[in-house]
């Protein structure tokens, strides 16, 4: 199993996962939200692609003050 | 002058006939109050107008000036800010029917800096829904095209954008998460400058993502727009994220020449036509850098290798963040939301490792700028792939695939402005997209500069 396979949502999830972060959405707003995720899917997929080495902390460099 | 003429008049122009006392500050914010009065229907670029305290401060301004205290390049100019920038007593919405009420008890950081430069703000400009959502939003009209009013101006300085294209006002100010001060500058015809992560203080700025989000100057020149940026720049304790670095005299590095300046052109990605770029978009772009070329630069290709999927980083970490801000707001309150409520919807399907992992690429896209960056001075690269889409409704996510010119800048944090470079066949701008080193506005403002002088794209104007 690859790391984007672990964890990746699946779309039966969505609900479940807008209801876990207390969002409570009507049936016609959920249906609009599935059509976004095959679109999530393949940005994660792409993210997960990179196999990061050596040093993780991954927020130096991002603020100035901090690099 | 006529109305129209002085409302086109670059800042650094009227500065010079303001502090010679050849135009009153009061003549020229009656003029632009006039022109919005007559466009602002069409173009729906102001959202609150604050007509009399412009009126006033103008009068105040023409006083000091008379009696001999003139401030400077900004003294008695008419500027504009977009809705997210706190106004103490005029509201801050952000567009939205979340902050409809909402009147802050303090100026923004940058909107003290140009109170206190002498501007004379007009008024707060349109926006997409607090900075991220398309089009419509929950509160107000959404802005059109100048050039042609069945396009969008761009986003999400959408306000700003139109504004500035239709001589509304001399300047504004936008912020930038992920391309909203350069997407309008590409889409307006205009200029828009997003600074250095850390440059400007977004203090009193409502957020959208607190680390990428990028607060900087609009206007309708380069010597403008560095004008604007003087006044802001420099170190804000109020704001964690800005830097303690010295601010060098923006406008006094416009003038020298770029010859011999290295010029990095990435054509396996921001170039191809085949993955959905426009033609007439890369060639405005290639014409471009052939006037860089004249003027002297040394054009070298480059290659960003992991650039294609900045944007899904990007986007994932906006979403995160963004949503985390509003949480409560969307939980309580959801029907105050536009459309834009999708997009932050999007920031609870990711998990703390999505976003660690967007960080970790983010990390890898700045060592990969940062080692271009060490060959040549400048990247450049068309700002936007398309010229201005149509208006009306967009999607409720935007666009979550395909070609994204910004948000490897927004990644890094890197200075970019887009400065005008020509137009489409149907009549639409196309912007020049010139990124730099860190904290090195000067040499991204210099080389947009000369690009202008050679190419003035900046001296048309909409027939409106």
């Amino acid at each position: 199993m690859t790391a984007f396979q672990r964890r990746i949502p699946e779309e039966e999830d969505l609900k479940g996962m807008l209801a876990r972060a207390g969002m409570v959405l009507s049936p016609e707003d959920l249906e609009i939200m599935e059509t976004a995720f095959p679109a999530v899917r393949a940005q994660l997929e792409r993210l997960y692609s990179y196999e990061f080495e050596g040093e993780v902390y991954p927020f130096r460099n991002i603020f100035p003050k901090n690099g | 002058m006529s109305t129209d003429a002085l409302c086109y008049l670059n800042i650094s122009e009227a500065a010079a006939l303001i502090r010679d006392r050849k135009l009153s500050p009061v003549e020229l914010t009656k003029a632009h109050i006039e022109r919005i009065d007559r466009l602002n229907p069409e173009i729906k670029a102001y959202v609150t107008r604050t007509d009399e305290q412009a009126l006033a401060d103008a009068r105040v301004a023409e006083s000091d000036i008379n009696a001999g205290h003139y401030r400077g390049a900004l003294h008695g100019i008419p500027v504009s800010f977009k809705d997210l920038y706190d106004t103490a007593g005029t509201r801050t919405t952000g567009q939205s029917k979340v902050f409809a009420d909402r009147v802050p008890a303090e100026d923004s950081a940058s909107v003290a800096s140009i109170r206190k430069a002498g501007a004379v703000t007009l008024g707060k400009v349109a926006l997409a829904e607090f900075g991220l959502g398309g089009s419509p939003t929950s509160l107000f009209e959404t802005p059109s095209n100048p050039w042609n009013l069945d396009y969008s101006p761009g986003g999400s300085s959408s306000g700003s954008g139109a504004a500035l294209a239709a001589g509304l006002c001399m300047g504004s100010f936008g912020t930038d998460t992920g391309g909203s001060l350069r997407n309008p500058g590409h889409c307006s015809g205009i200029v828009g400058l997003k600074p250095t992560l850390g440059r400007v203080s977004r203090f009193g700025v409502i957020p959208c993502s607190w680390s990428l989000d990028t607060v900087g100057p609009m206007a309708r020149t380069v010597g403008d727009v560095a004008l604007l940026l003087q006044a802001v720049a420099g170190h804000d304790p109020r704001d964690p994220s800005s830097a303690d670095r010295p601010v060098p005299d923006y406008p006094a590095a416009l003038g020298g020449s770029i010859e011999g300046l290295r010029v990095g052109v990435a054509r396996d990605y921001f170039f191809r036509t085949d993955l959905g770029a426009d033609p007439e978009v890369v060639q405005c772009a290639e014409e471009a850098i052939a006037v860089l070329r004249e003027l002297g630069a040394s054009i070298e290709e480059v290659s960003v290798p992991s650039v294609a999927d900045a944007r899904s980083a990007q986007m994932v970490i906006m979403h995160a963040e963004a949503f985390a801000y509003h949480r409560q707001f969307l939980r309580d309150r959801p029907g105050d939301y536009g459309p834009v409520r999708f997009r932050f919807w999007l920031g609870a399907l990711y998990t703390a490792e999505d976003y660690l992992q967007a960080n970790l690429f983010r990390r890898q896209i700045v060592s990969e700028v940062d080692d271009v960056l060490k060959k040549v001075d400048l990247i450049v690269t068309p700002t936007m792939p398309r010229p201005a889409p149509p208006g009306g409704d967009s999607s409720p996510f935007g666009t979550l695939t395909g070609l994204n010119f910004l948000a490897p800048f927004n990644l890094t944090g890197t200075p970019a402005v887009s400065v005008p470079c020509g137009f489409t066949s149907g009549g639409l701008p196309v912007g020049l997209q010139i990124a730099g080193r860190w904290f090195d506005e000067a040499t991204v403002l210099r080389a947009a500069n000369a690009y202008e002088e050679a190419a003035p794209w900046s001296e048309m104007h909409p027939d409106l």
